[in-house]
């Protein structure tokens, strides 16, 4: 039986991935986040720490009298927090010295995540509401300079925004969200535009969110009001949803 | 010698099971094997800063691909690539007979969109139920569906 060229195509894929080489050992984070998980160097450093700061405890209670003021560390503090619902041990992470631990711009990569809960037309444009949410488990800092795009789903970016100061920096507790509106309008596509149509944030310090699409077939773009003439998208500050 | 702590075993297990897997699925999204690479390689290290709290009695593969796709839709990786509008540096395309291979599916599988490559790859090759695989691509079973009809068109047609 003849195979269509699709299938045909596939197989020569099939193929050819198959020629990777698998590396010879797994990647393993380097530096200080690599070494404080389970198992590596940041435990034992930890746990070194909890002895240089329980003898020197006892040692100062045993010179002075009761009711001195206990010591505490000055720059870091170990805290041993529970272990994770899976088959792993407790993890000792060291933490800032501060009563709770200051929210992190840094986190904010792996939690946080957009969706377009909307799209509105007005006069010649596109002004789509995005909300951001933090689905890591502490407070994030919403980096306050972003720049807007829209891009199709080929990775085309249809509209490129301007940095944008997005206002002092909102910061989401676990499960918490923010809100913004981003306008585009005078998008003249060269190109066949590909399914899903949807806003790229980037952030100052080098990452990017892909905003979730409305739905994940949409290819609905603003009105090109003037061929020849740049497409425009503008963010408004991020507010905290109610 | 001291034994690994059942997390890190877990996170071996789960390199050794699936990279492959994690590679090819990237190099569906991409169309580039330098930047599939670089995409599995970045996929486990999220893993790995994860791996202290991830449920390791489910499989990881779900959690890695998603993982995979979130990595592989910044825009910041898709603009550097455009603009220099070469394929990535690979490292592991050593071999000629390989080399040309992709180099020949790859311009086949250009005419693409990344969504319409992976959701193909997904269900033709990698053998995901439509609902499987548009999880893992953030979508639905049926626009999943248009998306493979699409691409066999386009593959038929090019």
């Amino acid at each position: 039986m003849n195979r269509s060229p699709s299938d045909r195509i596939l197989e020569e894929w099939d193929v050819a991935a198959r020629g990777v080489v698998q590396p010879a050992e797994a990647p393993r984070r380097r530096g200080l986040v690599g070494l404080a998980g389970p198992g590596g160097l940041v435990p034992l450093l930890a746990t070194a720490v909890v002895v240089a700061v329980a003898v020197t405890w006892l040692g100062s209670r045993a010179g002075v009298d009761v009711g001195t003021a206990s010591p505490t560390p000055t720059t870091s503090e170990v805290a041993v927090v529970p272990g994770s619902p899976s088959p792993g041990p407790s993890e000792v992470v060291v933490v800032p010295a501060s009563p709770s631990p200051a929210p992190s711009e840094a986190s904010c990569e792996t939690d946080l995540r957009a969706a377009i809960t909307s799209w509105e037309g007005a006069a010649g444009s596109r002004i789509a509401t995005v909300n951001l949410t933090n689905e890591g488990s502490r407070a994030c800092v919403v980096p306050q300079v972003a720049r807007p795009s829209l891009v199709d789903g080929s990775g085309v970016g249809l509209a490129i925004g301007e940095w944008t100061a997005t206002g002092a920096g909102v910061e989401l507790a676990p499960g918490e969200r923010a809100t913004t509106l981003v306008q585009v309008s005078n998008v003249c596509p060269t190109t066949e535009v590909v399914a899903p149509v949807t806003i790229q944030l980037d952030f100052k310090d080098g990452f990017g969110l892909a905003v979730k699409p409305l739905t994940p077939t949409d290819t609905t773009v603003p009105p090109c009001n003037g061929p020849g003439q740049p497409a425009s998208i503008e963010m408004h500050p991020w507010e905290p949803a109610r | 010698m001291a034994l690994a702590e059942p997390a890190e075993l877990a996170y071996e297990r789960a390199f050794a099971d699936h990279w492959t897997d994690v590679f090819r699925f990237a190099l569906a999204w991409t169309n580039d094997w330098g930047a599939a690479e670089d995409l599995a390689q970045e996929a486990y290290l999220r893993l790995w800063d994860h791996r202290g709290r991830l449920d390791w009695t489910r499989p990881p593969l779900p959690w890695l691909l998603v993982t995979t796709r979130r990595l592989a839709t910044d825009r910041f990786r898709r603009l550097r690539r455009a603009v220099s509008g070469a394929e990535s540096t690979a490292t592991t395309l050593s071999d000629e007979a390989t080399r040309a291979r992709w180099l020949d599916v790859r311009a086949a599988m250009a005419v693409l969109s990344p969504l319409e490559r992976s959701a193909l790859v997904m269900t033709a090759l990698e053998g995901l139920t439509y609902d499987e695989a548009a999880k893992v691509l953030g979508t639905t079973a049926g626009a999943l569906r248009a998306a493979v009809s699409r691409a066999r068109t386009k593959l038929e047609t090019a």
